[in-house]
């Protein structure tokens, strides 16, 4: 018997019904999981399966998604270290099973995907790239193992296909394919002690121990590679795949997506697939679930309102998209998109807004947004920014939808405010509101990076005047220390944000939640604290313990990805900071000022610093001439800066007399040499 | 007996250097010699001591441009070979030949170097030093050298080396100068600065048409003594052969990268053994190679005068005048006449000096060798599972010419691009050169006639190839059509296209985005324009000219010119707009107008897209 199995949580609205089957079987599944009761799972999918491979149209048939780890627990409440036990444990009560093997081979290959995030490859560490690497070696391991125990690894192959082109196919598979013995997975010493510790500290996070040793041998009955396919491994798996799997257009369009632009593929290249011999026997709706990918990928930029012919262009190529066949999930995402270009480049809310509404009609239950990110995302900032009323109840369909999956944490947050204040003809429910609360603070932990949390809810919600809800949200956010809700507390009883009422202010309850903030290590708060020393307080930053508590939290901030931060780090060396400390503020801005990354808030700033540097002799030489030709140069690239006004005073002075003053002054006052002056 | 021509101007050259030395010596003794007459012309003791300060920034300056004057030149050295008369007795009986028919002074060193060149340089009073490259010697005949030599004779014997070297100190001197003045602009720089934009352009104008008469005063002895025939003959063979090395030699030699290593590279071993890389494929080629080089004209920044102008000079229309154009390797070059067994040894040592200096262009040209196969295979693994179009299929006939030896794999891409797209222009040129190489210059004639009516963005070239084609197939009428189409459509390369810009076409709400975009640049500048280019093929690709006039003032001009610092609000426009052009939606090209620049034509008011009352 197992440990205690941790509790299943459960939608607080009801599943019965046709509709609701495909959750039911989640459900199902993650409860025998939790109980050890893999018979069943065997049972469940293997019916599945079978029902995939009977259907004609197998996306109608939910064995693809529920075959995955995320179906089988909830990762919010199921530790990582219990989901690898449970699923080792399924695999060695049944070594034989094809299901067991390929379920945690998916897991691998899943949690690469998330050690490596969804950012831009130049933005992965090599500690990342690592890890996912050992997790992808991992997952090929069982993947194999699960293509030898089926006459039909179809989705195994699929895998390997993805892992193949999302990352690299793990050496030892190529080495198996050439007739080699594979390499022993590198040491700590080969890779090096400091990254491979920090790789290690991924996979631990979820449970991962880097592989000892790999397979010998492949499994029988692969069949051998042509040339060309030894560069291109993904290709030799898409062959074997559709061998086994024929027209299988969920195969085609995943391999189409890695031959978009975005993962260097040729513009076109998608078409020319779509027209290739592999997909040569599929029917027009099929092919545009091959084309889709390329066709997102062409339009996922939308132009900036004014850009005439580029709206036209984009107009023209959805509209034409639209008007071919497809099944109605490809509609529902293609007509999203077009509604969020309607709202980015047209300006045209109610529009958009319509055709949201529009696209959702091709949306089946039980399905929902699979992202809060880009449709929903647009689609949620209309409803609670811009107040516009429910067209066809179809804002209250998707938040009951998300309510029924309670997974994903930003549709469950706006679905508690509309429990909790009847919001867009929900009845309001205090209680159920009370465990979406508890369920998005759950989720929080396991939510990938996103900018569309929780807490730009609370925003949108005080952007579109429904302050209660926003504060309602936020407090039971913030007392659950989720989603650095305890900052947005403190902007809100600071009386901070635009149109505060004077109920929410209180001076009192803003420090508490500064200091809660603070010590959760929320970077605007530990931001915030740094201030509110450096400026309201008094406090005496000459005392260098004062200054290192100050510097220690802008610091803080700074290694949290706050900009702002290193300004006021630095304007504070620049001031109270020693003689080398002050040189390398200077420098430290100068730097910035030549870095295209930073924005023109902070590279102003950035100026603004330099200026006040050589007006009071702060690390450079004192120079009123060099600060009037930094200012200058401000004044000429930040026309519109917040503190152009303020620092023009504080150089030339406020009025036409001091002005003059400060000019002979600056004339005939000591000109440092010209390496002082602001670059050409 | 004196056979060479006088004219070469040199007195006018000299004029102009010899004023700038000495106004600058004079200006920087006066500038350090300033406290000392300032105290004979001013008596006050008052103003002496106003002027204390000033007078020692005077000081300072004039030593600034004393040093700047005292530019050392390095001491040339030649790269190649030192020769002795033993190891080459025929060359150097051949020069003894050569210096009697000149009058000239002997050469105190003869140097063999990799470059297809002669030079010379001189030394002190009366050292002169011949370096004379192995390609030279290997590509052309005795007596296409002679002439070549002959040449070098007439710089040495007109001290032309000497005089070189005047030049290119005067060349730093100023240089020097100009870093001087780009950093200090107090008003005592002014007078001097003033000169040096007066001067200096006008100087470098004079020294380089004096290097252009030195050229012509040289060929003309080179006529002089070896005849106008073979003169001329020199001037095409040596342009024949550069063409050859630099577009065909070199870079099939470094297409080999990826392949060999540069070990077992060996150029000048190839070049000595008359590498049919190393001159054009026959006389059709070389023809139109000579047509092309005809086109070409002096510019007033050459050192040396075109090659039209070279042989007119020599009296003798190679296209005409001669029996063949000289485009085959001699039977006897020069190199074996001259050099005989010392050539090998020469070229030997040549390449093994070449290696070490050619490895970095080495590997980089292996990288991409290596990425180019990695490419086609790629394409070729691609082709399985896509359907391609006519220009995939013309990039594998291109890699496959490439990389596999069996042709009628590219004739296979080629055939199968053709289905597609019937007349594009590019596999209909593929096609065309494959036919030729065949030997069925009707097909390739038809074909290359087809590209010449249809869209080309080098439509001179596909003259210059129909030309070649027909003179190939013997119809020399048909041929002298062509060049002459291809004469007419010739553009100087540094000069490029001369169509105007075309209006803009973008609508009304397009530009108010653009000049929101823009509204900082509107402090500092009057008026924008805003057109298009005209040469571009596709809309989606069409450039758009942003031409930006700053706000002027004639006091800040005069300042500007005075203290050499830039116009403020030109400067800042630029600034500006290096920051601001990148996150346009609008690829554009930025051309700033000065305030002596006359707007085109195209500058005018439905192209303007801002116009700004007045500066702030």
């Amino acid at each position: 018997m197992s440990p205690a199995a941790p509790r299943l949580p459960t939608s607080p609205l009801s599943l019965d019904g046709p509709e609701w089957n495909l959750l039911r079987q989640q459900h199902a599944l993650r409860l025998a999981m939790l109980e050890r009761r893999f018979e069943e799972v065997e049972e469940i999918l293997g019916a599945l399966e079978h029902e995939w491979w009977q259907a004609p149209d197998e996306a109608a048939v939910a064995y693809e998604y529920l075959v995955r780890a995320p179906a089988l627990f909830d990762f919010a409440t199921v530790p990582a270290d219990v989901r690898v036990e449970c699923l080792q444990a399924w695999n060695a009560a049944f070594p034989k099973s094809y299901h067991a093997r390929l379920v945690l081979g998916r897991y691998y290959y899943g949690r690469a995907g998330d050690i490596r995030t969804a950012a831009w490859a130049s933005q992965v560490s090599q500690a990342q790239w690592l890890a996912a690497a050992m997790a992808c070696a991992r997952a090929a391991e069982y993947l194999l193992e699960a293509i030898a125990l089926s006459a039909r690894p179809a989705i195994a192959a699929k895998d390997l296909m993805e892992m193949s082109r999302h990352f690299d196919e793990p050496a030892f598979v190529d080495a198996l394919f050439r007739g080699e013995t594979p390499e022993a997975p590198p040491s700590r010493e080969d890779i090096g002690p400091q990254l491979y510790d920090a790789a290690l500290a991924l996979l631990k996070h979820y449970a991962i121990v880097p592989p000892e040793h790999f397979p010998a041998s492949l499994p029988a009955g692969l069949p051998a590679r042509v040339a060309g396919e030894a560069a291109r491994p993904a290709d030799y798996w898409l062959r074997f795949a559709a061998q086994v799997k024929p027209a299988w257009p969920g195969l085609l369009a995943s391999y189409a997506n890695y031959l978009t632009p975005r993962w260097g593929g040729e513009p076109g290249e998608v078409e020319k697939f779509a027209k290739g011999p592999l997909c040569a026997s599929l029917t027009e709706a099929q092919l545009s679930v091959v084309r889709w990918p390329g066709v997102n990928d062409a339009l996922s930029e939308f132009p900036e309102q004014g850009n005439t012919r580029a709206i036209a262009a984009h107009e023209k190529a959805m509209e034409r998209w639209l008007a071919g066949q497809m099944p109605d999930y490809v509609r529902f995402i293609a007509m999203g998109s077009l509604a969020n270009f309607t709202t980015y480049s047209l300006g045209d809310r109610e529009k958009a807004l319509q055709r949201h509404v529009a696209s959702l009609r091709y949306c089946h239950a039980p399905y929902v947004y699979t992202d809060a990110e880009g449709t929903f995302r647009d689609y949620a900032r209309l409803m609670l920014m811009f107040g516009f009323a429910d067209q066809d109840g179809a804002f209250k369909q998707v938040l009951e939808r998300a309510v029924r999956w309670f997974d994903e944490p930003t549709m469950l947050s706006i679905a508690a405010v509309a429990y909790r204040f009847g919001l867009w003809d929900i009845a309001p429910d205090h209680a159920l509101a009370a465990s979406l609360i508890e369920r998005t603070a759950a989720l929080a932990p396991i939510q990938q990076p996103s900018s569309f949390t929780p807490l730009a809810v609370c925003r949108m919600l005080w952007d579109g005047d429904r302050h209660e809800a926003s504060v309602y949200l936020a407090s039971e956010l913030a007392e659950r220390r989720v989603y650095e809700a305890s900052a947005f507390m403190y902007d809100v009883r600071r009386g901070w944000l635009p149109d505060t009422e004077p109920h929410h202010v209180d001076e009192a309850q803003s420090l508490h939640w500064l200091e809660r903030a603070a010590e959760e290590g929320i970077s605007t708060a530990l931001y915030n604290q740094a201030y509110r020393l450096e400026k309201m307080d008094g406090m005496d930053l000459s005392q260098r313990a004062n200054f290192e508590r100050v510097r220690g939290l802008y610091q803080q901030a700074l290694e949290q990805g706050l900009a702002m931060a290193l300004i006021r780090r630095t304007s504070l060396l620049r001031r109270f900071g020693t003689e080398q400390e002050k040189q390398q503020a200077v420098a430290d801005m100068k730097a910035v000022i030549a870095d295209e990354d930073y924005d023109d808030l902070i590279a102003g700033e950035a100026y603004g610093e330099i200026v006040l540097a050589y007006k009071y002799g702060d690390g450079v030489p004192r120079s009123e001439y060099i600060a009037m030709q930094w200012f200058d140069r401000f004044k000429e690239l930040h026309p519109e800066h917040s503190s152009l006004e303020w620092l023009e005073s504080q150089v030339y002075g406020d009025s036409g007399w001091q002005m003059a003053g400060r000019a002979l002054r600056a004339f005939f006052g000591a000109k440092p040499s010209a390496e002082h002056l602001p670059p050409r | 007996m004196d056979r060479i021509p006088r004219r070469d101007g040199r007195w006018r050259a000299c004029s102009w250097l010899l004023l700038g030395d000495l106004l600058l010596f004079a200006a920087g003794g006066a500038l350090v010699l300033s406290p000392w007459w300032l105290a004979h012309v001013v008596h006050s003791p008052l103003m002496l001591l106003l002027l204390a300060l000033p007078v020692l920034s005077w000081v300072v300056y004039g030593v600034a441009v004393l040093r700047a004057c005292a530019v050392a030149l390095p001491a040339p050295a030649a790269q190649g070979v030192l020769l002795s008369e033993g190891e080459a007795p025929a060359l150097f009986a051949e020069l003894k030949r050569l210096q009697a028919a000149c009058d000239a002074p002997a050469f105190d060193e003869v140097y063999i170097d990799g470059r297809l060149n002669a030079a010379i340089y001189q030394t002190g009073r009366s050292r002169h030093v011949l370096i004379v490259g192995l390609p030279l010697l290997a590509l052309l005949s005795p007596a296409q050298c002679a002439a070549v030599l002959v040449h070098e004779y007439a710089h040495i014997s007109r001290s032309h080396g000497r005089l070189a070297r005047w030049v290119y100190r005067a060349r730093l001197r100023w240089q020097a100068l100009e870093s001087l003045h780009e950093r200090n602009h107090r008003l005592v720089t002014a007078p001097l600065r003033l000169f040096l934009a007066w001067y200096v352009p006008r100087m470098l104008r004079e020294t380089l048409a004096f290097s252009r008469r030195c050229e012509q005063v040289a060929d003309a002895l080179a006529v002089a003594v070896c005849g106008s025939r073979t003169a001329c003959e020199a001037e095409v063979a040596l342009a024949l052969r550069e063409q050859a090395l630099d577009g065909r030699f070199w870079p099939e030699l470094f297409g080999r990268a990826g392949q060999d290593d540069i070990e077992a590279v060996r150029p000048f071993e190839r070049l000595l053994s008359g590498d049919a890389d190393a001159r054009p494929r026959d006389s059709a080629e070389a023809m139109v190679w000579v047509h092309e080089l005809l086109c070409h004209k002096t510019s007033p920044d050459d050192t040396h005068p075109a090659f039209a102008e070279r042989v007119a000079a020599t009296g003798v229309d190679p296209l005409r005048d001669l029996p063949a154009l000289p485009w085959r390797h001699p039977d006897r070059s020069a190199a074996e006449a001259w050099l005989g067994d010392a050539a090998a040894g020469i070229a030997e040592w040549l390449d093994h000096r070449w290696q070490p200096n050619a490895q970095s262009d080495w590997t980089a040209a292996t990288a991409r060798h290596l990425e180019k196969a990695a490419f086609y295979r790629d394409l070729l693994q691609r082709e399985q599972s896509q359907v391609f179009d006519a220009s995939d299929w013309c990039r594998l006939a291109s890699l496959a010419r490439e990389f596999e030896e069996d042709p009628s794999l590219q004739d296979d891409f080629l055939r199968r691009g053709w289905e597609i797209d019937p007349e594009h222009p590019r596999l209909l040129a593929m096609q065309g050169d494959r036919l030729a190489e065949r030997g069925d210059l009707v097909g390739a004639i038809a074909l290359w006639t087809s590209i010449a009516e249809g869209p080309w963005r080098s439509r001179h070239q596909v003259h210059r190839r129909l030309s070649e084609l027909h003179l190939r197939a013997g119809d020399h009428a048909r041929a002298e059509q062509e060049r002459i189409a291809a004469d007419a459509l010739w553009q100087d390369a540094d000069v490029g296209p001369s169509d105007a810009p075309q209006p803009h076409g973008l609508d009304a709400a397009e530009i108010g985005l653009l000049c929101r975009q823009l509204a900082p640049v509107f402090v500092h500048a009057r008026a924008l324009w805003l057109c298009r280019q005209a040469s571009a093929d596709n809309d989606e690709q069409t450039p758009w000219i942003l031409f930006v006039q700053a706000f002027d003032a004639p006091l800040l001009r005069a300042v500007g010119a005075l203290t050499g610092e830039k116009d403020r609000q030109r400067s800042a426009c630029e600034r500006l707009l290096l920051k601001l052009v990148p996150r346009l939606h609008l690829p554009l090209e930025v051309r700033m107008l000065g305030p002596r620049d006359a707007p085109g034509d195209y500058c005018n008011p439905a192209s303007r897209i801002a116009l700004v009352a007045a500066s702030t």
